[in-house]
């Protein structure tokens, strides 16, 4: 019950549902064995105490008949048929030819041994049918045969039902065994599966978040209250630090400020040369760009810290694709470069629009930077397997083999990039909102040419 | 005169700014914490706020809240040093209407201050007519004159954009983010490549130019007629 409401909630994986039904398994084995051990003894101990007691009472009887003097023997056997029934429920005394000289056995059960042993013979009826009787028989000293036996057909029922419900039970047991195993260990991993789904939102970012604990906390709760607070400990820090980032940036950005300002009024004020006028402008344009490279970190460092999962939504990458390339295609007409978008059909992934426009877009600018005149960039989606790629490629001089596992770093330019203006950042945001997202980026010769691709889960696959 | 109050704790770029503010036209006046600014704002009334939002004491964000709490709705521009997303967000859910990166030219920050005095005509009517240039809104054609103009919907959109805010500098930044919903800066000039070729389809030979440059801050698209 419990590990078909489990499957009707979360889908659960063929190996979990394995390794959770093998422990089921050994749960209802060892149940089964304890089980069994303990109704087998029971059993053997209670039917052997009663049957014991039959024979005892059967040998008795006859031992204590046979030793009765001969002449008063069918007397004797009489009178007891008569006042106890219930002690000897049947004796017969036999001539030598085995004709009945008293008692209420009709005649010599077939198969009967004169050894005064107790032995159950199944002896037809008088209606026709069958009973087991408990016999035990002795020829007497002259000559005549004794037979004492009682009817154990009621205890043999009994000890037949005893079987049919331990075997019955022991059934249930395994059933129940099973069924209670494989529902504690895919409780077990579902919630394993929950505390490693959670770590993971807060490694991508989620500081917010918290482990799972329940009320009556095990040693695994314990291990999550210390980790919770490790975390509290983490996002206290986190913010601390974002704090004293803003200070930093306030305190180098607005003077800056005071100072670009003063230089515009330098500027406009007509009253510098030609040549004070240019290195006024310089300046200001070197103002604007350390803006922008500090507003480029910032925004990797944001990218990177902060958990930004809020603005995921289902984005079409190939309609994002073809609006990107229709506004970059006249910027590449004016570097001499073809723009060419191929896709087909739609291909939606979760992500952050804006997020994934940056990083194509930074993927495109490089492309047309450094792919050269005459050249052809190729923004590009299609689905493999189950995933969504997203492509930008030229047919330019790529990237050296050498160079390609370190353009990714921050502040890292290729060899083939020096003499081109740049901050080696562009890479570095890309693999930053690749991360944010869970994409791999690989970067690849196109022959000739440099393709990187972005690798991520399609929409339609994980619904 | 257009009145500013400029709150901001830097006395050394509240002066400068007042300076090139003063310039250009502007009366302004400065207040050095939130607590000052609010004893202005009691005083005296003014078109638009320029709020550092980090301030001592109350920052610039609770001032503003605070500010809209009490019902003003007088437009505020944040000055801020991150520029992050989240900075963004936050500054605009605190009821700033728009928000500059420091440091930034003084030409960015009066364009926006006129774009927040002067919000844009966004009547309902489908067509939009200024001077000689025609847009149908409904059909999305567009005509100069007699011209029909062969517009891709992007070149139709700037051109929108433009004609509703017309005498009014446009920066390549707003354009980014109003046009594109870019709140991220390029490295590549896509704005000035869009515009040219919106440009030239826009202007024939011997035609006033209808959109034109502000050195170095942006554009303006002004009626012929």
């Amino acid at each position: 019950m419990f590990a078909a409401s489990v499957s009707s909630s979360v889908r659960i994986p063929r190996g979990v549902w394995r390794s959770a039904a093998r422990f089921g398994g050994g749960v209802a084995l060892l149940l089964a064995i304890g089980i069994g051990a303990v109704f087998g003894v029971t059993y053997w101990l209670s039917t052997r105490a009663v049957f014991r007691s039959v024979n005892v009472a059967v040998t008795e009887q006859l031992v204590l008949l046979s030793e009765r003097p001969p002449e008063l023997l069918p007397f004797m056997i009489m009178s007891r048929l008569r006042h106890q029934p219930a002690v000897v429920t049947r004796v017969g005394l036999f001539s030598a030819d085995g004709s009945l000289i008293v008692g209420n056995i009709e005649r010599v059960p077939a198969g009967v041994r004169f050894d005064s042993r107790p032995r159950i013979l199944r002896t037809p009826t008088a209606e026709g049918g069958v009973v087991r009787l408990d016999v035990a028989a002795r020829v007497l000293a002259d000559g005549r045969r004794l037979v004492v036996a009682r009817n154990v057909e009621d205890l043999l029922v009994f000890r037949a039902a005893l079987m049919r419900i331990l075997l019955v039970s022991l059934a249930a047991c395994v059933g129940l065994g099973m069924a209670a195993g494989t529902a504690y260990a895919l409780r077990g991993q579902a919630r394993l599966r929950r505390l490693g789904a959670t770590a993971e939102h807060i490694m991508l970012g989620a500081l917010g978040e918290r482990l799972e604990v329940r009320r009556r906390p095990d040693a695994m709760d314990e291990l999550c209250i210390v980790v919770n607070r490790i975390l509290d400990r983490l996002e206290r820090l986190v913010a601390a630090w974002k704090n004293a980032g803003e200070n930093v940036a306030h305190d180098l950005r607005t003077p800056l400020t005071a100072l670009r300002a003063q230089l515009e009024r330098l500027r406009d004020g007509g009253r510098l040369e030609e040549r004070d006028l240019q290195i006024v402008i310089g300046s200001l344009r070197a103002i604007d760009s350390i803006r922008a490279l500090t507003t480029r970190l910032l925004r990797i460092a944001e990218i990177e810290h902060d958990g930004r999962r809020q603005a995921f939504a289902d984005v079409d990458a190939a309609a994002l694709l073809r609006e990107i390339g229709g506004d970059f295609a006249p910027l590449a007409e004016d570097a001499g470069i073809a723009l060419r978008v191929e896709t087909e059909g739609p291909v939606v992934i979760q992500a952050d629009r804006e997020l994934l426009a940056e990083a194509v877009i930074n993927l495109t600018e490089n492309a047309i930077k450094y792919a050269g005149a005459g050249r052809t960039v190729v923004l590009e989606t299609r689905r493999s397997r189950g995933r969504a790629v997203l492509a930008v490629a030229d047919d330019g001089p790529g990237i050296a083999p050498a160079d390609r596992e370190q353009v990714f770093r921050r502040f890292y330019r290729a060899r083939t990039a020096q003499g081109v203006p740049g901050s080696g950042l562009g890479l570095s945001l890309v693999a930053s909102i690749a991360g944010h997202h869970g994409f791999e980026v690989h970067l690849r010769d196109n022959g000739p040419g440099c393709r990187v691709e972005l690798v991520c889960k399609l929409r339609e696959a994980a619904a | 005169m257009t009145r500013l109050l400029i709150v901001e704790d830097d006395a050394a770029t509240a002066h400068e700014l007042r300076e090139g503010l003063g310039a250009r036209g502007y009366d302004t006046a400065h207040a050095g914490s939130a607590e000052a600014a609010r004893a202005s704002i009691a005083e005296s009334a003014w078109d638009a706020l320029i709020v550092d939002r980090m301030l001592p004491a109350q920052d610039g964000l609770g001032f503003v809240r605070t500010l809209r709490e009490r019902g003003d709705t007088v437009p505020v521009l944040f000055l801020t040093a991150l520029g992050t997303v989240d900075d963004r967000i936050e500054g605009l859910r605190a009821g700033g209407d728009d928000y500059l990166v420091k440091p930034f030219a003084l030409g960015e920050l009066v364009a926006r201050i006129e774009a927040l005095l002067r919000r844009p005509a966004m009547g309902m009517r489908p067509l939009l007519r200024i001077g000689s240039v025609e847009l149908d809104l409904i059909a999305r054609t567009a005509r100069r004159g007699e011209r029909d103009l062969e517009l891709l919907p992007r070149e139709f959109q700037l051109l929108e954009y433009f004609m509703r805010r017309e005498g009014l500098v446009v920066t390549p930044a707003m354009l980014l983010r109003d046009i594109w919903n870019y709140n991220f800066e390029l490295r590549s000039n896509l704005v000035d490549v869009q515009l040219g070729r919106l440009r030239r389809k826009l202007d024939a030979l011997g035609e006033t130019r209808l959109i034109t440059n502000v050195r170095g801050v942006g554009f303006v698209f002004r009626a012929d007629t």
